[in-house]
């Protein structure tokens, strides 16, 4: 077998570290991009570089957005600022736009506890979503964390830390409207152990149609 | 269900073998050490994925054999065929299901199914209660097979719950002042109790079903010896009404606690659970029974869980009867064979002749296992 030029057999050892690109189909990957003609090449080479030098956090939600700046859902006034959508990972919030049906703002918190996996509340964006919660604005938190045991379990910790924070607030005088804030979860629609990520659409919508209080 | 055609390739004594079976009764008989029960061996590992009498795959191979290879097919009642091929190579098994390369055992588990009873396999009353979990487990997800999640679920919260115990506590008895960690705690015991509560609901209804399958199973197996059996599903947890299960799970949990703060993992719940076999006045089977009545208990059982196939899915499994008779008065054998025989396929094996000569009449076949050949009789 001829061995592969230098070049060539780096760039196939790096498509092949992508998820979902096995040897082979990194062979002819890099194969086919040697074929392109250069302006394409390059372009393809910005647009990796623009990608990963750009693409960051919405700093209000944790969506994917453009150089710091909130991300699409956060900067359209159409949405309705009064409910929020917690998932655990930006693909989530992705699959539930493709719905079309959600009009509401989204938090991503990074993920779910999981013990097992080092994960505890203080590695997921909690802290921030309470802090967000707490603005008056807000009216209905829709626990949307996949139906793992991991996401049920984050789905009631984060119940739990809104009744505490009332319980707070109150005991302190506060007059805020936090009491009045509804918790909802995704209804049972989802096939359990489900994640969001991979389910379709319509089954998606009709899991955020019948959420239920938590 | 029935075993249609079997080959053996360098499966224990079995250099190689090609066989194809009628339904109904067939009986394998031989001198002892022929071979046997290594045939019904392999139907079981068919079915379970491990053998009857080893955890130890290697054993299976042929001695000096790199290999073994077990090819069937089967046939269930609506004349589906079912083609398996299993080999086992250096302690390792590759399982095709109808040519498919089967990856996961959760998906395979249940679809071939056989029952197998041998004299001296009291283990189903006398073993661990996890032999019997397993068993009730395995009913559960063949009638059932979304229940892999629910039983996944448990099995996970309850990791994870475990995990937070031993923060919590770093050592026994000592506990750590953290809020974060305790309001995760709270959460993942939730999700076992859920979960945990929806399994033993499972397993109860099942445990009952089956008990009203067992009882006049056993009555007619053991007749003369009168004492009546019972299944009873055994918790911790108050089994009654089914609905406040989750209820009860929650505040036993809660009692242990402090004992669970030395524990460090969960005491408490399914995983802990076990069916017992009752004698008629609530004793347990297992302490006060005598032989004779402990193996006419499992015989039923089985009986019980072919009787439930049959009922429940319209298939009826495989079943597998070693030596089975020896041990058995007349009128106990005939009452077995009549019971035996209404299932589409059923295998006996025997070492007398005299026995043979007995339930010849009722058999189809019978087929005689020597020098690692079987022909037949
Ligand atoms: N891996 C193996 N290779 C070859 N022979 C084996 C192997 N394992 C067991 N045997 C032989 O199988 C025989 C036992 O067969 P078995 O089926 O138990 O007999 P029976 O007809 O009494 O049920 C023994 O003679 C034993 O030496
Ligand atoms: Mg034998
Ligand atoms: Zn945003």
């Amino acid at each position: 077998m001829a061995s592969l030029p230098e070049a060539l057999s780096e760039l196939i050892h790096r498509l092949s570290r992508l998820p979902g690109i096995g040897p082979r189909a990194a062979e002819r990957m890099a194969l086919a991009i040697i074929d392109k003609n250069p302006a394409e090449i390059a372009a393809l080479a910005d647009a990796l570089n623009d990608a990963v030098a750009r693409v960051t956090h919405c700093p209000h939600c944790g969506c994917l957005s453009q150089d710091n700046r909130p991300c699409r859902v956060c900067d359209d006034n159409a949405r309705d600022r009064s409910i929020i959508c917690v998932v655990e990972s930006p693909l989530d919030s992705i699959a539930l736009e493709k719905g079309g049906g959600y009009h509401g703002l989204y938090h991503v918190l990074g993920g779910a506890i999981s013990p097992l996996s080092g994960v505890l509340p203080e590695d997921l964006r909690i802290s921030e979503l309470l802090a967000r919660v707490g603005d008056g604005v807000v009216s209905e938190l829709i626990l949307a964390t996949n139906a793992s045991p991991e996401g049920e379990a984050t789905a009631l910790y984060i119940r739990q830390e809104l009744d505490e924070l009332h319980e707070r607030r109150a005991a302190a005088g506060s007059s805020e409207s936090l009491a009045r804030i509804r918790v909802t979860r995704l209804a049972r629609g989802l096939p359990s152990g489900s994640q969001l990520d991979y389910t379709d659409s319509a089954t998606l919508q009709s899991a955020l149609d019948n959420r239920t209080e938590l | 269900m029935h075993l249609a055609a079997l080959t053996l390739r360098d499966y224990r004594n079995y250099r190689i073998l090609e066989l194809e079976f009628p339904r109904g009764v067939i009986v394998l008989t031989g001198e002892n050490g022929a071979g046997k029960s290594n045939l019904l061996e392999a139907i079981h590992y068919l079915s379970y994925l491990k053998s009857f009498r080893t955890s130890r795959d290697k054993e299976i191979v042929r001695f000096g054999a790199p290999y073994a290879v077990i090819d069937a097919r089967f046939s269930d009642e609506q004349s589906h065929d079912f083609e398996v091929r299993l080999v086992l190579k250096d302690g390792k098994r590759f399982v095709r299901f109808n040519g498919d390369d089967v990856q996961k055992f959760q998906d395979y588990i249940g679809k071939l199914h056989s029952q197998f009873f041998f004299p001296g396999d009291l283990g189903i009353v006398t073993g661990d209660p996890a032999l019997r979990r397993e068993v009730l487990d395995l009913e559960l997800l063949r009638l059932k097979p979304q229940l892999t999640k629910v039983m996944n679920h448990f099995r996970r919260a309850r990791e994870q719950r475990n995990k937070l115990l031993k923060m919590i506590h770093p050592q026994p008895g000592v506990t750590r002042d953290n809020r974060e960690l305790q309001q995760s705690f709270t959460a993942f015991s939730e999700q076992m109790v859920q979960s945990g509560a929806q399994l033993v609901r499972e397993r109860l209804g099942i445990t009952r079903v089956l008990d009203g399958l067992f009882r006049p199973l056993h009555r007619q197996l053991a007749s003369e010896a009168g004492e009546q059996v019972t299944l009873d599903y055994f918790s911790q947890v108050t089994l009654d009404p089914p609905e406040g299960i989750a209820a009860s799970y929650g505040e036993v949990l809660a009692a242990a606690a402090a004992s669970e703060s030395s524990l460090r993992y969960t005491s408490v719940g399914p995983h802990r659970d076990d069916m017992l076999f009752r004698l008629g006045d609530g004793r347990d089977l297992k302490r006060f029974g005598s032989q004779g009545q402990m193996r006419s208990a499992a015989l039923a059982f089985r009986l019980a869980l072919c009787e439930l196939s049959r009922q429940r899915m319209k298939d009826d499994p495989i079943l597998m009867l070693d030596d089975a008779l020896s041990e058995m008065d007349d009128g106990r054998k005939g009452r077995l064979m009549e019971l035996a025989g209404r299932y589409s396929q059923v295998f006996i094996t025997s070492a007398s002749a005299r026995e043979v000569g007995q339930i010849k009449r009722a058999a189809g076949q019978v087929y005689r296992v020597a020098n690692g050949r079987v022909e037949p009789y």
